[in-house]
């Protein structure tokens, strides 16, 4: 087990508090740890693709970074227009 | 163990500890606005670590790359952030802007 493996589990361990908040926080809570959610998921797929030497698998990492933020637009929207 | 080595486990260490702590202070506080703070703090571990692959692999396809989404996600994260907070405000009280009932606090502490 190398150390990027490792790296790649530790921050695996995080997904479990936003996860919490999203399913038991407030709407705005929740988008908020969505969006730390989305940002370890950015770097947990630079971690994996370091971890199993896979290089061409960084793209997901480099299409999810924007992808998050146009996410988090649409919902903040939604949640404008819900009251 | 060379000098490339340690840099790298120096930095990708810091940046897994950084997005630890976001992780926890997801939970830990407690109002939206505390919590918006954190996605910054998340960002600038995804930082550390992008540095931390591009002194092991160089400036390869890898390095570039996950440069390239930290940089990213520094860039944009605090769009988003400013987007929920927005619409936060909004969702609570129809109007982000600070209402007549409401008055800052400022604390004097000279």
């Amino acid at each position: 087990m190398n150390v990027w493996l490792a790296a790649s589990l530790v921050l695996a361990v995080g997904f479990v508090p936003c996860l919490w908040v999203c399913l038991r926080g407030d709407l705005p809570s929740a988008l908020a740890a969505l969006s730390v959610a989305s940002v370890l998921t950015v770097v947990l797929l630079m971690t994996l693709t370091v971890a199993f030497s896979r290089p061409p698998f960084i793209e997901l990492a480099v299409v999810l970074a924007p992808m998050s933020m146009i996410g988090s637009l649409a919902f903040a929207r939604f949640l404008e227009r819900r009251r | 163990m060379s000098l490339r080595h340690i840099l790298t486990e120096v930095f990708l260490s810091l940046g897994v500890t950084l997005l630890l702590l976001a992780a926890v202070g997801v939970v830990v506080l407690r109002d939206v606005f505390d919590r918006l703070h954190l996605s910054g703090l998340a960002a600038v571990g995804a930082l550390c670590t992008a540095v931390a692959i591009v002194i092991e692999k160089s400036f390869s396809l890898v390095g570039d790359e996950a440069l390239l989404a930290a940089v990213v996600l520094v860039v944009v994260s605090p769009v988003a952030t400013h987007a929920i907070g927005r619409a936060a405000r909004i969702a609570d009280r129809e109007d982000w802007r600070i209402g007549d009932d409401e008055q800052i606090e400022i604390e004097d502490s000279g």
